[in-house]
C-alpha cells in the first residue's frame, strides 16, 4: 500500500495550460471510504486537479499515486481501468446515444455480461433511467443527464469516482437528489472526491475538505470545522488567508 | 414511361456510388474532424492494384475483394504517416496537409507508374444487361445498388450493437470523454480509416467498372463528388452523407434527363451552383436539425 | 547620440501608431526589396531567369489576392484562381485584336461590342478588374455568409462552375480549345508595378479597421461578433477586394502567356498558390516571401531535372511529376513543424522588434498570490478532528 495507507495520493503537483500554470505545487489524500471535497471559485483549479488525476491533464510536476502505484504519467483509459473514473464537468453524456449505449460506453470493454450485471445495479439505483433507455441522451433533462453521467461512471465499477461540479446548472430540487445519491453511494463503500462551488452541500457530505484559490491549496481541514473557518468565504472572495486568531 | 424506369435505375445505382465516397469521406471526418482530400485516391490505388493483380493471373473473384484490402491498407498508411503527425493541428492546418497528402500521392503515381492511363480487365459480366418490361438495366447497376444497401445495412449494424460501433460514435461526439470510459480511443482512429478504405475500395469498383481505365488523377472526380455530397449531407453525419450523395446524383440525372442539349456541358455548374445554394440556405448541410442536437448534449 | 536613438524611436512609435503610416512603411519596404532582386535579375540575369522573374511576378500578384482574403478571414479559399481566370479572359477578349477573333481561329460567332472591341492594357485592366468585382459581388454575397467548412466548400464550387463555363462556352471563350494571339503588353516593369500596388492595397487593408475586425473573426469568430464585427460584412470586402487583385494578376497573366486554356486555371494552379501563402506565413510579406521560395524551388527542381537525376525507376516523365511530389512534401512538413509558416503572422519588419523583445530578456512579473506554509493552515481553536 502507500504510506500512512491512503487510496489516492496527490504530492506537489503542478498542471498547465500551455505555458500557463493552472494548478501549482498540489498535494491531497483520499483514503478509502471518505468522501473528500474540492472547494474554491470559479477558477481556483478545482477541475484542473481532477481532469490531473484521472489523466485528462499531464502533470509538469509532483507524483499521483493511486492504491499504491504511481499513475502519473499513465493515459486516462489505463487509469480508468485501474479504478478511477472522473464524472466530467458539464456532464459531457453522448448526446447522439441512446442512455443505453451511454452506459454501455460506461462499461468500456466489458464482456456483454459484465455489462448487463452492472446495467441492473445501476437502473435500481437510478430509477429515472431504466424507463429511458432508448431515448438519445441529448434529449435528456439537465438533472437526467447529470444521473446518467453518474450512472455512467459508475459502470466502469470505480474504486474511486471524482466529480466536478456535480451540482451546476442544475435546480436546488435536482441538486438535492444528486447529493442524496452521493450519500448513497458512500454508504456503499465508494470513495469519493468531488469538486464543487456549493460549498454548504458540499460540506454537508463531505469527510474532509480542501480549498483552492488561484491555484493553491489554501486550506484543508475536516468538514465540520472548515464550515465555521472564515477562512473558507476569505478564499473564495481571493481576500487573502486569515490566520485565526 | 421507360425511360423514368431508366432514370432511376441510373440514379440508384451512380447514388450509391456517390453514397459509398461521401460515407467514406464523413467517417474520418466524424471521428478526427478533417477532410481527408487523399480519399480519391484510395480508388485510384484499388483501380491499380487491381491492374496488378489481374497481370498476375489472380482469378476476378479474388481481384475484388484484394483491391478493396488494398485499399483499407492505404488508408491506414495515410493515417499513420500524415494524419497522426497533424492530430490537434487547427483546420486550417489539417486541410492543407490532407491537400498535400493527395497532390504526393498523385504525382508518386504519375512518377513510378506513369501518365498514360492504364486499362482494367474487368470480366465480362460487368457489361451485361437485362430487360425488365422494355427498360435495359445493366447488371452492373443492379450489383451496385445491391451491394452497398448490404453494405450500409451492415454498417448500421455494426455502429448500433457493436462496442466498437458505439464506441467510434461516442469518440467522434468526444473524444476526451470517450477515453474516460477506458476504452483506447486512439486505436479507433485507425479503425476509422480502415473503414473508409472499406468504403473506397467498394465504390472504386463499381466506379471505375464503368470506364475501365485508371491513371493518376482518377481520384479526383471520385474525391469532388464525394466530398461534395458528404457536405450537403452535413459533415460528420453518416445519414447525411448516404442522403447528399443519392440527392447529388439527383440533381445530375435530373439535369441530364430534362436540360436541353446544348446546355449538357453545363450541368457541372448547375450541379454546383444548386450546391452553393443549398449551403446558403443550409449551412449545415440537408441534416442540420441533427446536428444542432448533437451540439445540445 | 542616445539623443538621436531617441528622436529616431520617437519616429518610429509614431509611424507604427497610426496605422497608415505603418502600412505604407511596410508594403514601401517590401516593394523596395522586390525592386531591388528585380532589377539585379533584368541587370545580371540570363534570359530564363528574367522570364523566371517575371511570371514570379504574375504568380505573386495573385498569391497576394489570395493573402488577402485567406489571412485575414482565416477561410481557406479555392476559388480566387477562378478570379484570375476571369481577369485574363476578359483582357484577352478586349485586347485581340479584331480581326483575329472575328477570325476562324477564335470566336466568330460573338456578340458585335466585344469582337469590336481592342484596347491596351489600362482600359483592359479596367474592364477586367470590374467584371472580376461583379463576379465576386455576386458570388460573395452568398460564400460570405457560409460558416466553417461549408466557406471553403462553397470556394471549391465557384472554381468547379467557372472552370465550367469559361470550358464550355464556346462562342466566347473557344471553350476547352486555347486561346492565342494575345498581343503582349505584358513587361516585367509592368508586372513590378501592379505588384507594388498590389502590396501597398494589401498592406493597408491589413491595417485598417477593416482589415483588423477581419482579422478578429479569424482568430474568434463568437467573440469578434459579441463585440459588434459583422463576419458577413468583413469577409465580403476582403473577398472582392482580393479577387480584384487576382484578377489583375490574370490580366499580366495573358499579356505574358499570349495564349490560354481553362484548364490553366484549375486545381494544379490552386494548390501552387496555396503553398506559396501559406509557407511564408500569413502576413503580406509572407505571402512575397513564400512565393519567392516557391518559384526558386520549382525552378532548382527544374533544372535539376534537365541535368538529369536518374534514380531507378524514374523515367523521363519525372519532369511533371517531381515538382508537385516535392512541394506536396513541403506542405506536410511545413503543416506537422511549423505550420503558422516561416514568418508567421508578422510582417518583415515587424520581426526585428519581436527578436529584442526576447534577447532583452523576459521579466516575469512574480505571482500576487501570499505565501503559504506548508500545505496549510490548521484552523485555531479547539473542537475534535
Amino acid at each position: 500500500m502507500t504510506q500512512n495507507g491512503s487510496l489516492l495520493l496527490v504530492d506537489g503537483v503542478t498542471a498547465r495550460y500551455g505555458s500557463t500554470i493552472a494548478v501549482r505545487d498540489v498535494t491531497l489524500r483520499v483514503d478509502a471510504g471518505e468522501v473528500v471535497a474540492i472547494l474554491g471559485a470559479n477558477g481556483a483549479g478545482k477541475s484542473t486537479t481532477l481532469k490531473t488525476i484521472v489523466g485528462l491533464l499531464r502533470a509538469s510536476d509532483g507524483r499521483i499515486v493511486f492504491n499504491g502505484k504511481d499513475i502519473t504519467k499513465l493515459p486516462p483509459e489505463r487509469i480508468v481501468r485501474r479504478g478511477v473514473t472522473l464524472v466530467p464537468e458539464g456532464r459531457q453524456v453522448f448526446g447522439g446515444l441512446t442512455v443505453e449505449e451511454n452506459l454501455r460506453m460506461g462499461a468500456g470493454m466489458a464482456p456483454t455480461a459484465t455489462f448487463l450485471d452492472r446495467r441492473a445495479q445501476m437502473l435500481e439505483l437510478f430509477p429515472v433511467l431504466s424507463t429511458k433507455l432508448d431515448v438519445f441522451a441529448g434529449l435528456l433533462s439537465g438533472g437526467e443527464q447529470q444521473q446518467l453521467a453518474i450512472a455512467r461512471a459508475l459502470m466502469s465499477d470505480p474504486t474511486l469516482l471524482l466529480l466536478d461540479e456535480p451540482s451546476l446548472g442544475l435546480a436546488p430540487i435536482i441538486v438535492e437528489r444528486v447529493f442524496e445519491l452521493i450519500e448513497e453511494l458512500r454508504s456503499r463503500g465508494t470513495t469519493l472526491m468531488l469538486a464543487e462551488q456549493n460549498v454548504e452541500k458540499a460540506l454537508q457530505v463531505a469527510d474532509r475538505a480542501y480549498v483552492f484559490s488561484t491555484g493553491r491549496v489554501e486550506l484543508e481541514g475536516p468538514a465540520d470545522e472548515l464550515r465555521e473557518h472564515a477562512g473558507v468565504e476569505e478564499a473564495y472572495l481571493g481576500l487573502g488567508v486569515r490566520d485565526s486568531a | 414511361m421507360t425511360e423514368v424506369a431508366q432514370h432511376i435505375v441510373n440514379w440508384l445505382a451512380l447514388g450509391s456510388i456517390y453514397a459509398l465516397l461521401a460515407l467514406g469521406i464523413a467517417v474520418v471526418f466524424s471521428v478526427l474532424g478533417l477532410i481527408n482530400f487523399a480519399h480519391g485516391e484510395l480508388v485510384t490505388v484499388s483501380g491499380y492494384s487491381m491492374v496488378a493483380f489481374a497481370i498476375w493471373g489472380v482469378p476476378w473473384a479474388l481481384i475484388i475483394p484484394l483491391s478493396v484490402v488494398a485499399s483499407m491498407i492505404a488508408a491506414v498508411l495515410m493515417e499513420r504517416v500524415a494524419y497522426r503527425p497533424l492530430r490537434g493541428a487547427p483546420v486550417s492546418t489539417t486541410l492543407l496537409g490532407s491537400l498535400a497528402l493527395s497532390i504526393v500521392i498523385q504525382s508518386a503515381f504519375l512518377m513510378f507508374v506513369g501518365a498514360r492511363p492504364e486499362s482494367i480487365p474487368f470480366p465480362t459480366w460487368t457489361q451485361d444487361t437485362f430487360e425488365v418490361g422494355g427498360v435495359v438495366i445493366r447488371t452492373l447497376d443492379v450489383l451496385t445498388f445491391a451491394t452497398t444497401a448490404l453494405l450500409l445495412a451492415l454498417l448500421l449494424m455494426f455502429l448500433r450493437r457493436s462496442v466498437r460501433g458505439i464506441a467510434l460514435r461516442a469518440a467522434s461526439e468526444n473524444f476526451a470523454v470517450t477515453r474516460l470510459m477506458g476504452i483506447r480511443a486512439n486505436a479507433l482512429i485507425p479503425g476509422a480509416f480502415a473503414l473508409s478504405g472499406l468504403l473506397a475500395g467498394v465504390a472504386g469498383f463499381f466506379f471505375l467498372a464503368t470506364a475501365s481505365l485508371v491513371a493518376p488523377g482518377t481520384g479526383f472526380i471520385p474525391l469532388l463528388k464525394g466530398f461534395i455530397a458528404a457536405v450537403i449531407g452535413g459533415l460528420g453525419s453518416l445519414s447525411g452523407a448516404v442522403a447528399g450523395g443519392f440527392f447529388l446524383a439527383g440533381l445530375e440525372t435530373l439535369f441530364q434527363a430534362t436540360l436541353p442539349d446544348g446546355t449538357a456541358p453545363f450541368i457541372d455548374a448547375f450541379t454546383f451552383g444548386i450546391v452553393i445554394l443549398v449551403l446558403f440556405v443550409r449551412p449545415h448541410g440537408l441534416r442540420a436539425e441533427r446536428a444542432a442536437l448533437v451540439e445540445r448534449a | 547620440m542616445s539623443a538621436m536613438a531617441g528622436g529616431v524611436r520617437g519616429i518610429w512609435s509614431y509611424t507604427q501608431d497610426r496605422w497608415y503610416l505603418r502600412a505604407l512603411l511596410g508594403a514601401a519596404l517590401l516593394s523596395l526589396i522586390l525592386a531591388l532582386v528585380i532589377v539585379w535579375f533584368e541587370t545580371y540575369g540570363t534570359r530564363t531567369d528574367q522570364r523566371v522573374a517575371l511570371t514570379f511576378l504574375i504568380n505573386l500578384v495573385a498569391v497576394i489576392g489570395f493573402q488577402v482574403f485567406m489571412s485575414n478571414s482565416g477561410v481557406p479559399t479555392f476559388g480566387h484562381v477562378a478570379f484570375v481566370a476571369i481577369g485574363a479572359y476578359t483582357a484577352a477578349l478586349v485586347t485581340t485584336p479584331t480581326d483575329r477573333k472575328s477570325s476562324e481561329t477564335l470566336i466568330p460567332d460573338a456578340p458585335g461590342f466585344i469582337l469590336n472591341t481592342e484596347v491596351g492594357f489600362g482600359p483592359a485592366l479596367v474592364i477586367a478588374l470590374a467584371v472580376v468585382a461583379l463576379i465576386a459581388a455576386l458570388s460573395g454575397s452568398a460564400i460570405v455568409r457560409l460558416r466553417g467548412g461549408s466557406a471553403a466548400i462553397a470556394t471549391l464550387a465557384l472554381l468547379i462552375i467557372v472552370r465550367t463555363v469559361l470550358g464550355n462556352w464556346e462562342q466566347l471563350t473557344r471553350g476547352p480549345k486555347t486561346w492565342s494571339g494575345i498581343p503582349g503588353y505584358t513587361t516585367v516593369w509592368l508586372a513590378l508595378g501592379v505588384a507594388v500596388a498590389a502590396i501597398f492595397v494589401a498592406r493597408l487593408f491589413r491595417e485598417s479597421g477593416g482589415g483588423l475586425r477581419l482579422r478578429a473573426t479569424r482568430t474568434d469568430e463568437l467573440a469578434s461578433s459579441a463585440v459588434g464585427v459583422d463576419i458577413s460584412r468583413s469577409r465580403f470586402g476582403a473577398w472582392v477586394l482580393s479577387a480584384m487583385i487576382a484578377g489583375a494578376a490574370g490580366v499580366l497573366w495573358a499579356g505574358y502567356f499570349l495564349s490560354l486554356a481553362p484548364q490553366d486555371f484549375f486545381f494544379d494552379l490552386t494548390f501552387v498558390y496555396i503553398v506559396m501563402v501559406i509557407i511564408g506565413g500569413t502576413s503580406v510579406s509572407g505571402a512575397v516571401i513564400g512565393a519567392g521560395l516557391v518559384t526558386l524551388l520549382t525552378e532548382a527542381i527544374r533544372r535539376a531535372e534537365t541535368q538529369g537525376i536518374h534514380i531507378g525507376p524514374i523515367d523521363a516523365d519525372q519532369v511533371f511529376g517531381l515538382t508537385p511530389i516535392v512541394l506536396g512534401l513541403i506542405v506536410l512538413l511545413t503543416m506537422i513543424l511549423r505550420p503558422e509558416g516561416l514568418l508567421g503572422r508578422w510582417e518583415l519588419e515587424e520581426w526585428p522588434a519581436r527578436t529584442l523583445r526576447g534577447l532583452r530578456g523576459r521579466r516575469w512579473r512574480r505571482s500576487t498570490a501570499r505565501p503559504v506554509a506548508g500545505p496549510a493552515n490548521k484552523p485555531h481553536g479547539g473542537g475534535d478532528t
